[in-house]
């Protein structure tokens, strides 16, 4: 139902928003009631916040202990989402469903969070898989730093792009990346889940491209090699 | 090799780096592989995000809920 239910709502606010939106607009109450068997609401309009808590409570809850590994942090960042939200919801122009707006709002909150923390202690991490993979490297002679060639990587076949559509898959990328210590699991976050450019990663976090870099190729390499051993390699070693 | 496959995904290398990882790539099939995957992670990984409510089993409390509620009341 969910993912019906943004595919809808996508859209439409997207042409409403600048075709028949005023800026005098009075604010939004209620849902329509029709909306309610189909399970979708009009865009452009919020629900009453204190059902926030009750349909998006848990999700941003999840989201944000995932991205800050500590429960009392992400609840005090859902709150602070929440009252956010309450304090803009007038500026709510229903450019993404509700929820997706409330997961923006938190992600503010997150990347905050992080700059503030990393000016108190510095959030550079190289000690995290320093080794690498090298255990799966020619260690000297002429192939130094070649792939073992029993070890290397292994093709995801035929069509890895399958794994998208299954549960177990992502069941497998969430402990993967759980393993990824904080900092480092933080800043692949930033890149890949935020889309944040390498030089906005930096200046956020008050750390070296040199040493971003490093720990994101490091953060890959462990996911990767977590992911070929868990789900494309399964039940085969 | 897979340390570069890694910075391409984060800033543009260049142009004699580049020749050098298309040189030897077309020798070695675990360094293609390797970029190859790499993407995939890449491509993948915004998806994590629709699924979070699925993979992770934790929920807020009841209290917290509860502080929630009482707190959008009061400032609303």
């Amino acid at each position: 139902m969910n993912r019906e239910y943004s595919k809808r709502v996508v859209f439409a606010p997207l042409i409403l928003q600048n075709q028949f939106v005023m800026e005098t607009d009075p604010p939004v109450s209620n849902p329509l009631p029709l909306a309610e068997p189909v399970g979708i609401r009009p865009p452009a309009t919020l629900s009453d916040p204190e059902q926030w808590v009750e349909q998006h409570g848990d999700y941003l809850f999840k989201y944000a202990f995932i991205r800050l590994r500590d429960e009392t942090k992400a609840e005090d960042m859902v709150q602070e989402t929440f009252l956010a939200a309450l304090k803009g919801r007038k500026t709510f122009a229903g450019r993404s469903a509700e929820k997706s707006w409330l997961v923006g709002i938190l992600k503010n909150k997150i990347c905050d969070h992080f700059r503030k923390a990393s000016r108190e202690t510095s959030f550079t991490d190289l000690e995290f898989n320093q080794d690498e993979d090298n255990d799966r490297m020619t260690a000297e002679g002429m192939h130094k730093d070649a792939w073992i060639h029993r070890l290397g990587p292994v093709e995801w076949s035929p069509n890895p792009g399958a794994a998208l559509d299954n549960e177990v898959f992502w069941k497998t990328f969430h402990e993967c990346s759980n393993k990824l210590p904080k900092n480092v699991c933080a800043v692949f976050f930033m890149r890949e889940l935020d889309g944040l450019e390498s030089k906005e990663v930096c200046a956020t976090l008050n750390i070296s491209e040199a040493n971003l870099w490093v720990m994101l190729h490091r953060a890959r390499m462990a996911l990767r090699r977590c992911l070929e051993t868990n789900w494309f390699r399964r039940g085969k070693n | 090799m897979s340390r570069l496959a890694s910075e391409s995904l984060d800033h543009p290398l260049g142009s004699r780096v580049r020749l050098k990882m298309l040189l030897h790539s077309s020798v070695c099939v675990w360094c293609r592989r390797y970029s190859k995957q790499l993407r995939f992670i890449r491509q993948a990984a915004p998806k994590y995000e629709e699924k979070i409510g699925q993979v992770s089993t934790r929920t807020l409390s009841p209290e917290a809920k509860t502080r929630m509620k009482a707190e959008l009341q009061k400032n609303g």
